[in-house]
């Protein structure tokens, strides 16, 4: 039960952050997510990690909303290339969705054990819609979001695999701390550059730094 | 009796008073502060906090407008009360008498809603800045509303994040003709006689007081900045010379002791000793600050010279020496004839630009310029 | 949820606000009110009948969610804290689970400082994150040194493993870093630039009426819970001859409660231009010299 009320927070969360209409509250919303993968760690025993996550993700989606804040010229307006994206996003967060309570409907009247496969599940509805969101949005913030909902998945999916297959050594576990450290260097290297490229050419969309491309 | 009702009467009993200087409203203000204090009201920092908003001397069109902006920011129950310049200790006290039962019955409602009276969404622009990032602009001015502020300074500034990339300085119109509460009654005679060069002293020392509790509420220090606004009315009331020179030098004891202050102050709105740049605004925050302690009364005997070796062998290496203040030469620095004040305004923009807001209000209060002292056409100055 | 952790919730929701009272009174009382007792109370009753203010254009959600935030924060951090004979939530990771939910006042600022839509508050919340950033890192090298002492991440086993000598004794380097951050967790006195009156008031200073009053309450909550942390992790828990195990606990608590409100009344607010140069250059290499001594220490 617990577990699903979670999984269904952390894909609505995931997927708000492709649909609200201000860029604070996609913020919050993408910490709302990973709050909840926070909870489900807790879950399968990973009290350390799962505490340590919600420390990290605290503090990173703070200096993220300061730093997007900074970019964006209209916060309150919403994201750049979030207007077309709204009902594509519903479309592609709304299945694991329903899955998901597919799932906590069956069998009827009680609730389905939590298993590797919920897990799987809200991984896969955690990774798709953050995938979705790296391909189609095309401010760089909007876009490092994206990625940060599919390591969310790599950390539910690595604190999962460890419980169920091998709970007897740590590799789940530094699995799951490595995701989180990939997240706060992924915003720190992110912000780097992003800064940078702001800098010298007052650019935040992905289309306008396409220099690189071959 | 209804709840409502009793709290409500609970609630008068410690309102929240913002008290709005306005210019040549300086002696109404002192009231106020004083009675506030003796009832033991804590001054609100915010419109939204209060619940009182206590108009000091007259206001003008511009502050008057300021006023009308802020009392729509007050929440319901709000009372709002005059105090007139030449206002009467007994007056004031009635006033605030009157508001708390006001308060009592209710307030003025209607007060609570009125911050979205549909003004447009101002956009935020964008613009060079310090750290090359093109950031958004905002157009803030700070006063003439604000607490802890010289009455009737406006300083328009642009931010961006908490940095003021440019500022403009000006003197709020007043409402009236007047004369400065620090400038001593006959200060433009020559042949001062003991009682008028005490009575100079005593203003002059009041007025750093008034200065230093406003820095020292800037700066976060509560206790004692209390401290000093209460050893100020003291030394206006002019009650028991003795006890009051001996807790003026505690209380200087104390602000000099203070590491935390120091660390703060040190190098905050730096001014250079140019020509034109009268002695008591060259140096820091803390140089001027320490001026100020400086002329303080010290205790008897008459001898002033103990405590300004003491005060300046405290600073010798300061750039500036606010020292120069203290002591002996008390009385030939005329009160207000150095034009400081108008000094001030010319210096305040160029040390504004750059500045993060926290450190931009210490430098304004370490600067304090008393408006009512410049001549009527008072200047704008660019930053 | 058993019975004795049932009650055991109880006690910490009634003590917390018995505290959080007194701590309000007796900053009233050091900032010159007078009846400085039912000072708190008569404040809680203005903010009651007062109207709530409208900013322009706000962002209800967030504001909402971050004036909640604030004493919801400091509640789930006290759970690890052992009242009692034991915590309402005996934690294997008490210190990190504290840590966290005390980031968590982080969100908190930051929603209603940019919820409002307002300059002040929005300054305040900047403000707050540059403390945190500041003040973050010294603090926890501070709680690493504590569970690298008693070998634990659970509460009841660093305050065992203080039976023999207080770790304030040893670690004071880290008791001290601990009581400077603890102000700034609180945003409270010299740490209290987030809600400085230089910036009218910041944070909060578009709230009023319940609003005001719910910030106000959490931010003494939090004062109140910092400061009882500090007893199990510095000053031995419960431990004390003749009076029982919670009777020291409440003593040591409000002792080093009313030491921080002490402070805030006695020392000019830090601003973090300069203090944030002190925390990294000075306070991390001297915590984690702390820490060095520590693990030499106890090294097997």
């Amino acid at each position: 039960m617990g577990f699903w009320t979670l999984a269904v927070l952390a894909v609505a969360g995931g997927a708000a952050v492709f649909v609200v209409n201000s860029m604070a509250r996609a913020t919050f919303a993408l910490l709302t997510s990973l709050l909840a993968v926070a909870g489900t760690l807790l879950l399968v025993d990973l009290g350390y990690v799962g505490v340590l996550v919600v420390l990290m993700m605290v503090m990173e989606m703070l200096v993220m909303a300061v730093f997007m804040i900074m970019y964006m010229m209209n916060p309150a307006a919403g994201a750049h290339g979030a207007e077309d994206a709204g009902d594509d996003g519903d479309r592609d967060g709304h299945p694991g969705d329903d899955d998901l309570h597919r799932g906590a409907r069956h069998p009827p009247g009680t609730v389905r054990p939590m298993t590797l496969q919920s897990f799987l599940l809200l991984a896969a509805a955690l990774f798709s819609i953050g995938l979705y969101g790296a391909l189609s949005q095309q401010s760089i913030v909007m876009l490092m979001m994206g990625l940060e909902l599919m390591i969310n998945a790599l950390i539910a999916a690595g604190g999962a695999f460890w419980y169920y297959v091998a709970p007897h050594n740590a590799d789940g576990q530094v699995l799951v701390l490595v995701a989180v450290t990939v997240m706060a260097l992924e915003m720190a290297m992110g912000f780097a550059v992003t800064t940078a490229i702001f800098r010298a050419r007052d650019v935040d969309l992905t289309d306008e730094a396409g220099d690189l491309k071959g | 009796m209804g709840v409502r009702e009793w709290l409500l009467r609970q609630a008068a009993l410690r309102p929240r008073p913002l008290v709005v200087g306005c210019p040549y409203g300086t002696r109404a203000r002192l009231l106020v502060e004083a009675e506030a204090d003796r009832r033991g009201w804590v001054a609100a920092a915010a419109p939204a906090e209060a619940g009182l908003l206590v108009v000091c001397g007259a206001a003008g069109s511009e502050i008057g407008q300021a006023v009308e902006v802020v009392w729509e920011a007050v929440p319901a129950p709000r009372v709002l009360v005059e105090a007139a310049s030449d206002a009467s200790a007994g007056a004031v006290r009635r006033a605030l008498d009157d508001a708390v039962a006001e308060l009592a019955a209710g307030g003025l409602d209607g007060g609570a809603r009125h911050g979205d009276a549909g003004r447009p969404v101002a956009m935020a622009g964008r613009g060079r800045d310090r750290d090359g990032l093109t950031l958004d602009r905002l157009h803030v001015p700070l006063g003439p509303v604000l607490a802890d502020w010289p009455a009737g300074l406006v300083v328009e500034t642009v931010l961006q994040g908490d940095v003021i990339q440019e500022a403009v300085v000006r003197a709020a119109s007043a409402g009236a003709d007047g004369v400065s509460f620090w400038d001593p009654p006959r200060r433009d005679e020559t042949d001062r006689d003991e009682t008028d060069r005490d009575e100079t002293e005593r203003r002059e020392a009041a007025r750093c007081l008034d200065s230093l509790g406003r820095l020292l509420a800037v700066a976060g220090w509560p206790g004692a900045a209390r401290e000093a606004r209460r050893l100020r009315d003291r030394l206006l009331a002019g009650a028991a010379p003795a006890g009051l020179r001996r807790d003026c030098e505690r209380f200087a004891r104390r602000v000099r002791r203070s590491r935390v202050l120091r660390w703060m102050l040190r190098g905050v709105g730096p001014v250079e000793g140019r020509a034109g740049v009268p002695e008591r605004l060259r140096g820091d925050a803390l140089d001027r600050a320490y001026g100020w302690l400086d002329t303080l009364p010290s205790p008897l005997p008459d001898d002033p010279a103990p405590a300004t070796q003491n005060g300046g062998s405290r600073h010798d290496g300061d750039p500036g020496g606010a020292g120069a203040c203290g002591g002996g030469q008390r009385v030939d620095r005329v009160v207000g004839a150095d034009g400081a004040d108008g000094v001030v305004l010319g210096l305040l923009a160029g040390l504004l630009v750059g500045a993060e807001s926290a450190v931009a209000r210490l430098i304004v209060a370490s600067l304090d310029p008393d408006l009512d002292r410049l001549p009527a056409s008072a200047a704008v100055r660019r930053g | 949820m058993d019975e004795g952790t049932g009650a055991a919730a109880v006690s910490l929701v009634v003590s917390l606000a018995v505290l959080a009272y007194g701590a309000a009174a007796l900053d009233a009382g050091l900032g010159g009110a007078r009846g400085a007792a039912g000072a708190p109370l008569r404040e809680a009753a203005r903010l009651l009948v007062q109207g709530r203010r409208r900013t322009l254009v706000p962002d209800t959600l967030l504001v909402r969610t971050g004036t909640v935030l604030l004493p919801l924060a400091a509640l789930l951090a006290a759970t690890v804290l052992p009242a009692g004979d034991r915590p309402v939530l005996d934690s294997g990771v008490g210190i990190v689970w504290f840590n966290a939910m005390e980031v968590c006042v982080w969100g908190a600022l930051w929603l209603v400082g940019w919820g409002v839509n307002s300059v002040y508050p929005l300054i305040g919340g900047y403000r707050f994150l540059a403390q945190g950033l500041s003040y973050e890192l010294p603090h926890m090298f501070a709680l690493i040194t504590v569970a690298l002492g008693a070998g634990s991440l659970r509460i009841a086993d660093v305050v065992a493993a203080q039976r023999e000598v207080w770790f304030v004794v040893w670690m004071p380097v880290a008791f001290v870093v601990y009581l400077v951050s603890a102000l700034a967790m609180a945003f409270w006195g010299p740490m209290g630039e987030p809600v400085g009156r230089n910036v009218a008031g910041g944070v909060p200073a578009e709230l009023s009426g319940a609003d005001r009053l719910v910030f106000a309450a959490g931010r003494y909550a939090l004062l109140v819970v910092v400061a009882a942390a500090a007893v199990p992790l510095f000053l031995g828990g419960g431990a004390g001859p003749v009076l029982p195990g919670w009777a020291w606990t409440a003593v040591k608590t409000v002792a080093v409660l009313g030491g921080l409100v002490l402070v805030g009344q006695r020392v000019p607010a830090v601003r973090m231009d300069r203090f944030t140069e002190f925390a990294w250059v000075v306070l991390i290499p001297l915590t984690l010299l702390q820490t060095l001594v520590v693990a030499i220490v106890v090294l097997p």
